[in-house]
């Protein structure tokens, strides 16, 4: 073997050593390498949230001397001193390419390893279809776009809606626009982490109907006991106007009936919550009756006839209702004339006196915006002297009961009190309010003329006017509102005077009452406190909440708040018309009622209502609950949205709502979770208001 | 009433109406604040209101041979005879009888712990026959029950029949003894309903508003309530609802707790309505330590008095139920040790017509005799004037026997608020037409 070919085979095993980074060859551990590597070198896209175990070499020896870093720096993922890379686990903000870095730390030696991310891609919508949705409708919509693949969430206004893939380029969604949805929807498509992203947003215009969910439901609030969906939408479709005229169309719902064991109390709240055709003219029975409070008699049956009596002339002539009370067997019952009032002497004043400061003039002149008269020293006039209420006492004298009254006939006990030639009458000339009325005519025509000269007064037009804005809409209307309504009261636009369906329609289309239907032009104390009987009524009917012999907890409740239904503590109805709030101007009646015990049998008659089960006792109402508990589940937006719009017409305060989606956060189970949102809906100082 | 002639001699009457009806200010605070309270120890008022109108022309009677007569005569169905009523002498040398169904009151009258305060009203000044037919300084809206028993609550004369605005002296009191008041519970405690709670509110001071037998709230209730009633103020409508809410729940819890506390008394009231309250009443006093106050005035309420119509059926019985329940009340007292710091009071809408209508009932007056009872009365006598009981006599502003008072609500109220301890200083803040009346202090307790 010839010696140069030996030598240059060692140089080439020492290469060849060297190149394959084996140590151990007796290289002395001071030596400086240049060569540093890092293993893997190359890589595919590295996954969001994924990690790569780097290593380092000097030659064909691992060498663990480096320091590691990776760029950009705070976008790219992170790497620890061990060479462990971790990608970023979202894309969002991730750049294109990364590169890890060992440096060699004694040395000069550097090695780096560039890579990508691999990332699912960024969905977009480019189109949706319909290009309007309908509120109260349920609407299939469907999305175009790219990237769609991947999707998992699609969101409407920030809220999850169930949404089905159909393929990398369209989703379908099924959607309940909700009643009140606002001018556009807001759609974006989410596709999930780690590499997720989410789409830009969309959005498609909601079509706003001439009158919107909300006012709808103020709506219905006065001229109704309260809103339903079904109402709302026939609200809706018809207009303010002729929805009235339906209700003015609708003839009597009477309180007594034949087979209700004499429970005429339990039917204001019966007819009152599910009587749609005759909403108003229940409520207005209820508020006219409230003028003329006749009590509970031992007479038999009559706990009714006044009541049936008003309910049957709700939407007659105000000279005919007033007529018709006065010679109604009970109102004589009432105010003490019905028989034995010898003319001879001194006839009782209470009808004479008590027709004239309730029933018809009040007491004070008014002017026809409602505000007292004054003389030129400041002081309230009065409206009616000592000498007219004798005038009238003298007319009424000598009234018998109609034959065999409530045994035959009429079982709402409508029978009229007459006149007799047993009982005498005062026969003699009257003069009440400057008019005479002829002597040598009977009880009945001398009390027909006498209410027909208080009818005709100019005082009833701002009086009563007033207090039916009172019990309908607001208990401080402006004197404007009061006027514009006298006037419809002294000329309906055919003449006639005191006609209470076409004043009740002003009052209801006012634009007063119609201003506060968008919640910015609500007015701040717009509005008046409900009463003991209507908040039950509104219960029951907005929550649609009605069986057993529903209206017993109503009635109770309304009994213990000083508003016991029908039989009022005196003729002088349960509440005062002039009664403030507290060292105020602010008028408002109701809250005459608001004692501590009317808050706490409040209190009560919710928890019974809404947590007592139904079964075995016939006087309690109960709830449709698998409704509720659709609505209730989920994240508990559905509820508390549907909440504030039907209840308080988008008017739902912030506290109240921040309890509300407690609640959600606290009560899994939907039913509990719906009676938990109800009661303390209920409970609320907000709920007290009609606004 | 003659409307006509009443607006011309407006004219002569110059500023005098619109001054008093304007002059509505509250107690000025300095003179409250000056004022030490002139006793330590407890006392309260408690305010019976006669609802309806009471005809209280049949309570007290007088035995004078020709005013009996009158009285007779005016009303043969509903006189009671001259030979059952229980007799007093008053310290005028006159002599009275006690319509006998009210037996405990004639012996509390007898053992000098009832007074009867004659003919008393809301009255603005002194008025005579003469100026009443001139229209002058006539209180608004008499004979109307409701504004009536705001007048009595507030003594202002010319209410509005529009807006109730004014707070009562009874509220008012409470504002100037608010020093006396630990300030966890409120001095005025209503269990009457109605125009009368009138007298109840204060300018600052509010009253309780409770009944015999408040349910209380629901526990499940009290954690909601008191999270939605710690709500920022929003509109005046929407903070009354609220603060409302946020009382009868503080209120509610306070009551309970101090009662549950409180002395079980064994004193049996009636079961009537105004037995109930009393004894209400009764507990409450009890219960005054716990609840931080050394002044109360509570509100009661007695109805069926509106008696147009056969008075005879149901006058004696009415009376009578408040008869039993004023003695029960007194006995409580005793029980509670406070007899000599409670002062029992009526106040009635109205009296009614001395003479008697055609079905044997009586109609809208206003003067009557109010009863105050309670062993701090100081004799028992009958204060102020007598009504001459002629039928369209002097005293006879309608002509069926309806007396002017001559005893105002505010001289009624000022002898009451003064032995409460008020200083004399501050009663003109709180009766605005005291300062009409020479005698500011009718001196029955």
């Amino acid at each position: 073997m010839r010696l140069r070919n030996s030598i240059s085979l060692f140089s080439l095993m020492i290469m060849m050593f060297a190149a394959l980074g084996c140590g151990g060859f007796g290289f002395s551990k001071g030596s400086s390498v240049t060569t540093l590597i890092i293993t893997p070198s190359q890589l595919a896209p590295v996954p969001m949230g994924g990690s790569v175990q780097f290593y380092s070499y000097e030659g064909a020896f691992a060498y663990t001397n480096v320091k590691w870093s990776v760029s950009p720096a705070t976008s790219a993922g992170s790497i620890n001193q061990s060479g462990l890379y971790v990608a970023p686990s979202s894309s969002d903000g991730v750049p294109p390419t990364a590169t890890v870095t060992a440096q060699d730390q004694k040395g000069t030696g550097i090695a780096s390893v560039t890579f990508s991310f691999a990332s699912d891609p960024v969905p977009v919508i480019s189109s949706a279809t319909p290009n309007s949705l309908t509120p109260g409708t349920t609407a299939l919509i469907t999305l175009n776009g790219s990237g769609l693949g991947k999707v998992s969430v699609v969101n409407i206004n920030n809220e999850p809606v169930s949404a089905q893939v159909l393929s990398d380029t369209m989703i379908s969604i099924t959607y309940n626009v909700p009643g009140w949805a606002s001018s556009a929807v807001s759609i974006t498509a989410s596709s999930p982490s780690p590499g997720g992203s989410t789409s830009e947003p969309i959005l498609i215009p909601v079509t706003q109907p001439a009158i919107s969910y909300d006012a709808a439901s103020r709506f219905l609030q006065q001229a109704a006991w309260g809103p339903t969906d079904a109402t709302i939408q026939h609200v809706q479709s018809v207009g303010f106007a002729q929805y009235i005229d339906e209700q003015l169309a609708s003839g009597p719902d009477y309180f007594y009936t034949d087979d209700d064991s004499g429970h005429v109390a339990f039917n204001l709240f019966i007819n009152g919550a599910t009587h749609d055709s005759s909403q108003l003219r229940v409520k207005m029975a209820w508020i006219l009756w409230k003028l003329y409070c006749t009590q509970f008699t031992t007479v038999a049956w009559v706990e009714s006839a006044v009541p049936d009596q008003v309910n049957r002339d709700a939407f007659a002539n105000f000279e005919t209702l007033l007529t018709d009370t006065a010679l109604n067997p009970q109102m004589g019952v009432t105010l003490n004339y019905d028989l034995l009032d010898y003319p001879t002497t001194n006839p009782n004043e209470n009808f004479g006196r008590e027709s004239m400061q309730l029933f018809t003039t009040g007491p004070v002149l008014l002017n026809p915006d409602g505000t007292p008269q004054t003389d030129v020293y400041g002081n309230q006039v009065p409206a009616y002297s000592q000498a007219d209420v004798i005038g009238i006492s003298r007319a009424v004298t000598g009234f018998v009961y109609p034959p065999n009254y409530r045994e035959n006939g009429d079982p709402h006990g409508l029978e009229q009190l007459q006149s007799s030639s047993t009982f005498p009458h005062d026969e003699g000339e009257k003069t009440v309010l400057g008019v005479t009325i002829p002597g040598n005519q009977t009880v009945t025509q001398d009390t027909t003329a006498a209410m027909h000269i208080l009818a005709s007064q100019p005082n009833v037009g701002p009086f009563i006017g007033k207090y039916l804005i009172h019990e309908l809409v607001t208990s401080n209307p402006s004197p404007a509102y009061v006027a514009r309504i006298t006037a419809v009261w002294n000329d309906d636009g055919n003449g006639v005077r005191g006609d209470i369906p076409a004043v009740v329609k002003a009052i209801l289309l006012d634009p007063e009452a119609r201003a506060g239907d968008d919640s910015a032009q609500l007015a701040e104390n717009e509005g008046r406190f409900r009463d003991p009987a209507q908040f039950g009524v509104f219960f029951y009917r907005t929550l649609q909440c009605i069986g057993g012999q529903s209206g017993g907890e109503a009635t109770g409740m309304a009994t213990i708040s000083n508003e016991m239904i029908f039989a009022a503590p005196s003729i002088f109805s349960y509440y005062q018309q002039n009664t403030t709030l507290p060292n105020s101007t602010l008028l408002a009646p109701e809250s005459q009622l608001y004692t501590v015990s009317a808050l706490e049998v409040r209190a009560w008659f919710l928890y019974q209502t809404i947590y007592m089960p139904a079964g075995g006792d016939q006087y309690l109402s109960y709830f449709n609950w698998p409704y509720w508990e659709s609505l209730a589940s989920g994240d508990g937006s559905q509820i508390i949205d549907y909440i504030n719009h039907i209840i308080f017409h988008g008017t739902m305060s912030s506290g109240l709502k921040s309890l509300l989606q407690a609640d959600v956060q606290q009560i899994s189970d939907p039913q509990q979770r719906a009676q938990k949102i109800i009661f303390d809906t209920f409970l609320s100082p907000e709920i007290s208001l009609q606004r | 009433m003659n409307n006509l002639s009443r607006r011309q001699l407006f004219k002569t009457m110059g500023a005098i109406g619109i001054s008093a009806a304007l002059r509505r200010v509250l107690p000025p605070a300095q003179i409250l604040a000056q004022a030490a309270p002139a006793q330590v120890g407890y006392r309260a008022l408690v305010c019976i209101a006669l609802d309806g109108g009471c005809d209280s022309n049949n309570i007290i009677i007088p035995l004078d041979p020709t005013q009996y007569a009158n009285y007779a005569t005016a009303r043969p169905d509903l006189a009671v005879a001259q030979s059952s009523l229980v007799p007093f002498n008053a310290s005028s040398g006159q002599r009275y009888g006690i319509n006998p169904a009210l037996p405990n009151i004639a012996s509390l009258i007898g053992s000098g712990k009832c007074a009867v305060v004659a003919n008393a009203g809301p009255l603005s000044r002194p008025l005579t026959k003469d100026a009443f037919d001139a229209g002058l300084n006539v209180p608004t809206n008499l004979m109307n029950h409701e504004l009536q028993r705001i007048q009595w609550g507030t003594s202002y004369t010319n209410t509005s029949a529009v807006a109730s605005t004014k707070p009562g002296w009874g509220g008012r009191i409470a504002d100037a003894l608010a020093s006396y008041s630990s300030g966890q519970y409120p001095i005025v405690t209503a269990l009457a309903g109605g125009a009368e709670v009138a007298f109840c509110m204060g300018g600052t001071s509010v009253p309780a508003l409770v009944a015999p037998g408040d349910p209380g709230f629901p526990d499940q209730a009290l954690a909601s309530i008191s999270i939605l009633t710690n709500a920022p103020a929003g509109s005046q409508m929407l903070s009354a609802a609220t603060n409302g809410l946020k009382n009868a729940l503080q209120q509610d819890a306070a009551l309970r707790n101090a009662l549950a506390s409180a002395q079980t008394l064994k004193t049996v009231f009636p079961s009537t309505s105004i037995g109930t309250q009393l004894a209400e009443v009764a507990q409450i006093i009890s219960a005054r330590g716990v609840l931080g106050l050394q002044r109360q005035i509570f509100l009661v309420e007695h109805g069926g008095f509106d008696t147009h119509e056969q008075q005879q059926n149901s006058f004696s019985t009415t009376v009578s139920q408040l008869d039993a329940a004023v003695s029960a009340f007194q006995s409580a007292l005793a029980e509670l040790g406070v007899s000599d710091q409670v002062i029992t009071f009526t106040t009635s809408d109205f009296n009614r017509s001395l003479l008697e209508n055609g079905a044997a009932g009586t109609d809208h007056a206003w003067g009557g005799h109010q009863l105050v009872i309670g062993n701090a009365v100081k004799a028992a006598d009958v204060y102020g004037t007598f009504p001459d009981l002629t039928v369209n006599g002097p005293d006879d502003y309608l002509g069926t026997g309806c007396w002017i008072p001559t005893t105002s609500v505010d001289q009624y109220g000022a002898t009451l608020a003064s032995w409460m301890g008020v200083p004399d200083a501050a009663l003109s803040g709180i009766f605005p037409n005291l300062g009409n009346f020479t005698t500011k202090n009718l001196g029955f307790v």
